[in-house]
């Protein structure tokens, strides 16, 4: 609450130091610890009140009193493509249900929450997964999706409003392998017109682009990465950009 | 202004009461309003925000199973993948003046049924429609009388993947036109703003939904995850 002085000086009366020293201490006590949230003017702060932000030049992490804003962009550069491959077992490929969730680098951030926090993460990204040259059945698809690791645990909590999918570059002589077909309920188009062509495989591509937000997460450290459980003998990501937003709550 | 005024002595002088009430008074008034002018830069830190009163609101709508939303209609319909929730956010606020509604959406395009993706019947330059289909958010408000809505922006898709040679897919009515391959298992993503350039106080905010729409009503569009994403910056 507003400071109140204890002693009103008035005229003509005899000044002593018990007085002032009221007044001082009462002064001192709004100081040091009376001041209230209530004590402050509306409207009346503005940015040069609010402590100044810091950007982490080597992660390319901008810090601010509500929050934290970071992100990286990967161009098309053969070099920066991140790899995935079903060979890490040998049944792999021929089973569908074994998952095997490999991370693509340069998809998530890795941030550490000081507080419980909302987090919204923009991914954009270029998937390719090349024709299997072993097992030949054609258009198996590969499950993609965000996770993370939360402090020392190291099992993946899997962020399922990030799903997709990408999609193996058969030729249309090819039968669907995967458990979703990419070209849809038509199925496979016929090949019974034109000539196959490298624009057919190439319409197998999908931009895989989505928004997600986490909500109330505590504090704590997030290893942030987008995976892949591959059924292709060769898939990679080109280009690919993500934007990471801490909200402090 | 809110500084606090003090008297310099100098040796001999009699103070008045008026003088020496007067720091007192001053700091009185000011501890009732303290601003920037008392403050020294860069003080205020994320511990000095009240929790109950954030610089942004955020509000979401997040579906990340996989039911799917069938739908034909060529007018918009809101998505809803189970059937009994629908993807809307609640916004329900009344925002200032110059305040910023950020809003961003996603999901994932399933198993389409892309059945007529050109029309030849159609006026030239109209004959590709049939392949498109769009999402919209549709942003419900308040002025003081009944509800009102406006669309924030409109985002269009392709069933197939662009034209050109050599391409295999083929469509009715009509001759077959090389509309290129049915792209099932798409991605869906955008974002807009919506400013709010009226009186404090006027408007209501009551609630953003994302919805979707085929052109041709022989196609079906399927989505199974959606979700939106409402970030409102205080002004």
């Amino acid at each position: 609450m507003p400071y109140v002085k204890p002693v009103t000086f008035v005229t003509a009366t005899s000044l002593n130091s018990a007085d002032i020293n009221s007044n001082d201490d009462a002064l001192r006590e709004w100081i040091n610890e009376g001041s209230v949230s209530g004590d402050l003017a509306a409207d009346s702060f503005n940015t040069e009140e609010i402590a100044l932000g810091e950007y982490q030049p080597i992660t390319n992490e901008y810090y601010f009193q509500t929050g934290i804003d970071t992100g990286a962009a990967i161009g098309t550069d053969v070099i920066d493509r991140a790899y995935f491959t079903s060979h890490t077992k040998k049944s792999r490929q021929t089973d569908p249900a074994l998952e095997i969730w490999q991370s693509i680098y340069t998809t998530g951030p890795c941030i550490t929450l000081e507080r419980t926090a909302d987090v919204i993460i923009t991914f954009g990204g270029a998937f390719v997964s090349s024709e299997n040259n072993i097992v030949t059945n054609g258009f198996w698809d590969s499950e993609t999706k965000l996770a993370y690791i939360y402090n020392d645990v190291q099992a993946l909590t899997f962020v399922n409003q990030t799903r997709s999918f990408t999609f193996e570059e058969a030729l249309m002589t090819a039968t669907v392998s995967g458990s979703n077909d990419p070209f849809g309920a038509m199925s496979k188009p016929s090949s019974g017109l034109g000539v196959e062509s490298p624009e057919i495989t190439k319409g197998l591509r999908r931009w895989i682009g989505w928004t997600a937000i986490l909500t109330s997460l505590p504090a704590g450290t997030y290893k942030f990465s987008y995976y892949v459980d591959p059924k292709v003998e060769k898939g990679f990501s080109s280009a690919r950009n993500f934007k990471a937003e801490v909200f402090y709550k | 202004m809110p500084l606090i005024t003090n008297t310099v002595w100098n040796e001999g002088d009699i103070p008045t009461a008026a003088a020496l009430n007067a720091p007192y008074d001053s700091a009185a008034t000011a501890s009732a309003a303290v601003d920037g002018d008392n403050c020294k830069d860069n003080w205020i830190t994320i511990f000095h925000f009240g929790s109950g009163n954030p610089c942004n609101n955020l509000y979401s709508f997040v579906y990340d199973g996989t039911s799917e939303f069938s739908t034909s209609s060529t007018s918009y319909v809101t998505i809803n993948s189970t059937g009994v929730n629908p993807a809307e956010i609640s916004l329900n606020y009344v925002p200032n003046q110059y305040e910023v509604l950020r809003l961003e959406a996603s999901g994932l395009v399933t198993n389409i049924d892309a059945t007529v993706t050109y029309d030849e019947t159609l006026p030239v330059g109209d004959r590709g429609n049939p392949n498109y289909y769009a999402f919209r958010l549709l942003l419900t408000y308040n002025d003081g009388g009944g509800n009102l809505t406006i669309s924030l922006g409109e985002w269009g898709y392709s069933f197939t993947s662009a034209g050109g040679d050599g391409r295999y897919y083929t469509t009715l009515p009509g001759d077959p036109e090389e509309t290129g391959v049915p792209i099932g298992y798409q991605t869906f993503q955008f974002s807009t703003l919506y400013p709010y350039t009226g009186t404090t106080g006027v408007r209501t905010l009551v609630k953003v939904e994302l919805q979707a729409k085929v052109y041709d009503n022989s196609n079906v569009l399927k989505i199974d995850r959606n979700n939106i994403i409402a970030v409102r910056a205080k002004h």
